[in-house]
């Protein structure tokens, strides 16, 4: 497995990228053929029931630095690495945590599931994750000093190829993102456009802060990482509703990825804003259809659910469209769907056999 | 979601306040972050994921609400999918499981399906279960008609899913997406190391939630609730927390005490028991396979050869699930501890990723480039969760095709050039037996051309790009070994058909023609009736008996004598017999097809001679050979 590939291109963690080079090292002379640590791999000291475990970081305390355990130094470790300030790390304390990143537990539990050993202190990964926010907060203090120098050559180091950037210089820039004003947001995010990936963090950033309703549409019907999900619940919200009518459409019709979840907040719109046309009509779709069916019982309106009623008898309906009319009467879970469910079971009016036979376990 | 969230800082700040007035003592409501530490906060460095209200599948977690309607909606879509009721949780929400077959519960032999059981969710805070037992639900719907492999289980065996156990746990979890309690016996003066080190209720409930509030920070039952995984018959108990109702192993009064283990058992029946081969309980994290391995050493050797094949496809994805092998007769309760002891099969509890242990990979949450906070990797990243879906289903998918059990051959034909039928022999099916009924029997030349084509019980190939290919981390060997052999002038022959993998028919055509049932359940080929086979006498006919041995792509052996039914009974196979004849685990050759040859299209003995034509030889001519290459190395020597 390329080790990139583990790495989620969000804003938090392209701080992966710093030790990407020292994992694809690691997993190279390990070979994906690599075993876990095993019991019959440790010393029986090493392994430490729960009780065990209180009871040693219980006395930590009590002991002299010559007289504790393996245990209770990590435990130390890493009590001492978390209260370090990452913006005030001494040389001191650079060189411990340098030292820390490569540390291998000595200690383990048992795993609750099996017989694996667990390593009950991550020092190494905590002192990584320290260092990371120091360099992060290196880059954004320099950012911060460059922009009260000169306003415009930050606003140019902020569309700088990105490529060279390392991983904490990318972080730093988006932080620094908080203090610009919307119209500098909004031509930041008309440069980035341009340029740059959609799902770049720095471009997502800055079209969320420029709240600008052709930017956010410009995003959102092609936004399809993990980030898109976020995106559109919050950049959504920034507008008026019949902004976010236009905006959730606009998503349905051309981002296939995102549309299921836009279809249900679009079913959340007030009912003088929502088209019911556009759920309905999404019914025969074959990837988007059930998301219809359910943003259409989240309406709890009546009048659609007749509709669904009327959908699911229709002779000339497909098989599809009828398994999301039901569907969207079972989703409802109300009286009134129920209700109409009911009857159309009663009257036995589903014409396939399979699908009577699922709606009427729904009714038992 | 974030209506949900809203929802919980509401509701805790109403405990609060009851909390102030001296109505109730409250837990402390703790937070994870994406890179805040705090007194009362916890990073994780990537974005805490929160249920995103979408039915498709995305690069995040998707909530039950919706999870459950994308389940619902596929079943009443597909026919091959039926969803069944089989529990009440104990706070009155259904637990569902998915059937997915024909409508039939016979294979197209007409015998009882074989079946598997696969669990998910049955830890709440396990986010990743849901998705991938989601994922192996989508494949299946979405390559029912592949004409191959999904087709084939569909028709032939019976698959149970249970894609959400704990259904209270679980919405506990999602309710609560980024907050949990402090651990127990901390006070909001503990470090946030401590407080954070046993985090019970909220995002990390593991158990269900008998008599639990959906409050988060009610002190009085945060620590509620049964280790649904240690509430099964076997080794019930065995651990000292078993017993204490607080513990996060609390493993309840009495075995199955449950609804929702309850509800398992009602699934299983679903199957039926008797005839599960297969059972899977999907957990996170770890990335191993936990793998029990009760008294019978058969089963335990099986279940160890399925497990790495699972270990080899998953490889072959980019991730290694590698089977952590329990002592024999050791267990702790859990339900893969329960099939694997009651109904003698392969069974475990997978641990999806992250990996905790490997050398040279980050445990936990660390190993996504996160600060590795104790029982982080039960939050892993939205970005990581298509890809781990992606990388389980091959493997899940392989182990019903392996344990849908080892294929026969069906049917041989062999006709002339001019299409005419020469031969032919098919297997036919009565009851618990089955008999060769051979309804064309001619007697073939030496020399001439032949086609031969042999149809087999399951799709015996996989095709990337329309090209034969290894499965997924599989190897096996994928030409066909045809030969045949027989007995001539009191001297046994064996003379080698040329085979290769395009023999594989992948097209629809039926006997002669292409497949048969599935795509690659057939083989095709024309080949030239050996004629240097020394015969006694020109008079009369010579028995070439075809010799058929191939692999499935899962690397079973074929069942060498097709007559006695392959099962699976006291954890091994019943009717596999191996080439000898002899009932086993391994399979072999089946040689069940007499071919008459004229005499006087062979080769006629000048004064008593050896068979010794091309394509290898056997018995007396082998020693023959053995004898005259002695005798060069001895003259080499000298």
């Amino acid at each position: 497995m390329a080790y990139s590939n583990l790495i989620p291109q969000s804003l938090g963690v392209i701080m992966k990228k710093l030790h990407a080079a020292t994992a694809l090292a690691l997993i190279a002379s390990s070979g994906l053929m690599a075993r876990p640590i095993l019991i019959s791999d440790l010393d029986p000291e090493q392994l430490y029931s729960q009780a065990q475990i209180n009871q040693q970081i219980q006395s930590v305390k009590y002991k002299s630095s010559a007289s504790l355990s393996d245990l209770q130094k990590e435990y130390l470790a890493i009590e001492k690495i978390k209260t370090m300030d990452a913006a005030q790390l001494s040389h001191e304390d650079l060189g411990y945590l340098n030292k820390a990143s490569s540390y291998q537990s000595k200690s383990f539990r048992l795993h609750d599931e099996g017989p694996l050993p667990v390593a009950i202190f991550d020092v190494a990964s905590q002192a990584k994750f320290k260092l990371q926010q120091h360099f992060i907060a290196k880059e954004l203090a320099a950012l911060d000093a460059l922009k009260a120098s000169n306003q415009a050559d930050y606003l140019n180091s902020l569309v700088s190829n990105s490529d060279l950037d390392s991983a904490a210089i990318q972080i730093a820039k988006v932080q620094s993102l908080n203090s610009l004003t919307q119209q500098q947001a909004k031509n930041l995010a008309t440069d980035l456009l341009k340029t740059r990936s959609l799902s770049d963090p720095l471009l997502i950033k800055s079209v969320e802060q420029a709240r600008d309703f052709d930017l956010s549409k410009q995003l959102l019907i092609k936004l399809n990482n993990h980030d898109a999900h976020r995106q559109l619940d919050a950049l959504s919200k920034q507008f008026t509703v019949f902004e976010q009518e236009a905006l959730l459409t606009s998503v349905i019709n051309n981002n296939q990825y995102l549309a299921s979840q836009a279809l249900a907040q679009y079913a959340q719109l007030p009912v003088h804003v929502r088209v019911n046309t556009l759920l309905l009509d999404k019914l025969q779709d074959p990837t988007l259809g059930a998301s219809a069916a359910k943003a259409i019982a989240l309406t709890s309106d009546h009048q659609l659910f007749e509709q669904l009623a009327s959908l699911a008898v229709e002779k000339n309906a497909s098989r599809l469209q009828v398994a999301n009319a039901l569907s969207g009467l079972r989703f409802a879970e109300g009286d009134y769907a129920r209700s109409l469910l009911t009857e159309i079971v009663k009257n036995k009016q589903i014409a396939y056999a399979d699908m009577a036979q699922e709606v009427t376990k729904w009714l038992d | 979601m974030v209506r949900l969230i809203k929802r919980s800082i509401v509701t805790i700040s109403v405990v609060a306040v009851l909390a102030m007035a001296g109505l109730t003592a409250n837990a402390e409501v703790l937070t994870y972050t994406e890179n805040t530490n705090s007194a009362n906060e916890m990073a994780l460095g990537y974005p805490v994921p929160v249920p995103v209200d979408s039915m498709t599948a995305i690069n995040g977690f998707r909530s039950y609400n919706f999870l459950k309607s994308h389940h619902e909606a596929l079943a009443l879509t597909h026919a091959e999918m039926t969803s069944i009721k089989v529990g009440t949780t104990h706070n009155g929400r259904d637990i569902l499981a998915y059937q997915f077959g024909d409508a039939n519960n016979t294979d197209v032999d007409g015998l009882v399906e074989p079946a598997f059981l696969v669990n998910g969710t049955i830890h709440a805070r396990e986010w990743q279960s849901p998705e991938v037992v989601t994922e192996l639900i989508e494949q299946i719907i979405e390559r029912k008609a592949d004409q191959g492999m999904i087709q084939y289980l569909l028709e032939n065996t019976n698959i149970v899913i249970v894609p959400v156990l704990n259904v209270d746990g679980f919405l506990q979890t999602q309710r609560y997406p980024i907050n949990v309690t402090n651990s127990p016996g901390t006070t909001t003066a503990s470090t946030p190391n401590d407080k954070f080190a046993q985090p019970r209720d909220g995002r990390m409930r593991r158990k269900n939630m008998p008599g639990v509030d959906e409050i988060l920070s009610t002190e009085a039952d945060r620590l509620n609730g049964v280790d649904l995984n240690r509430n099964s018959l076997h080794f019930f108990g065995v651990q000292p927390d078993n017993s204490t109702p607080t513990s996060l192993i609390y493993g309840g009064v009495n075995p199955f005490s449950e609804p929702e283990t309850q509800a398992l058992l009602e699934a299983a029946k679903l199957a039926p028991e008797s005839e599960l081969r297969f059972y899977q309980d999907s957990h996170s994290f770890s990335r191993v396979l936990f793998v029990p391995q009760p008294n019978n050493p058969r089963l335990n050797a099986i279940t160890q050869s399925v497990a790495t094949k699972y270990q080899n496809t998953t490889l072959s994805q980019g991730a290694n699930y590698f089977p952590v092998i329990d002592q024999v007769g050791s267990g702790i309760a859990t339900t893969a501890d329960y099939f694997a002891y009651e109904h003698l099969i392969p069974a475990w509890t997978l641990e999806i990723e992250p990996p905790q242990g490997f050398q040279g990979e980050p445990n936990g949450g660390a190993f996504y480039g996160g600060t590795g906070a104790s029982h982080s990797g039960f939050i892993a990243p939205d970005s990581a969760i298509a890809r781990i879906r992606d990388q389980l289903a091959p493997a899940q998918l392989l182990m019903f095709y392996h344990q849908a059990g080892p294929a026969y051959v069906k049917s041989v034909q062999i006709a002339d050039t001019n299409d005419n039928l020469v031969y032919a022999a098919k297997w036919q099916t009565n009851g618990n037996s089955r008999s060769l009924n051979v309804t064309t029997d001619q007697v073939l030349t030496g020399g001439q051309q032949y086609k031969l084509w042999i149809q087999f019980s399951k799709p015996m190939r996989w095709r990337v790009n329309n090209n034969i290919a290894q499965y997924p981390g599989q190897s096996v060997t994928l030409s066909p070994n045809l030969s045949f052999s027989g007995n001539a002038n009191n001297i046994s022959f064996s003379r080698s058909l040329t085979s290769n993998n395009s023999n594989w028919q992948n097209q629809a055509g039926s006997a002669l023609s292409g497949f048969a049932s599935y795509m690659d359940d057939a083989i095709m080929l024309n080949f030239t009736m050996p004629s240097n086979v020394v015969v006694a006498s020109s008079n009369g006919n010579t028995n070439f008996n075809l010799t058929i041995n191939v692999q499935d792509f899962s690397g079973l052996a074929l069942d060498a004598n097709p007559a006695t039914l392959v099962d699976w009974t006291n954890g091994a196979w019943t009717g596999y017999e191996n080439t000898a004849g002899v009932q086993g685990d391994t399979g072999g050759s089946d040689n069940s097809y007499a071919i008459k040859v004229a005499n006087n299209s062979l080769t006629l003995a000048t004064g008593g001679g050896s068979s010794s034509g091309g394509g290898g030889g056997g018995g007396s001519s082998s020693w023959l050979l053995l004898l005259l290459l002695a005798g060069l190395g001895l003259k080499r020597r000298g």
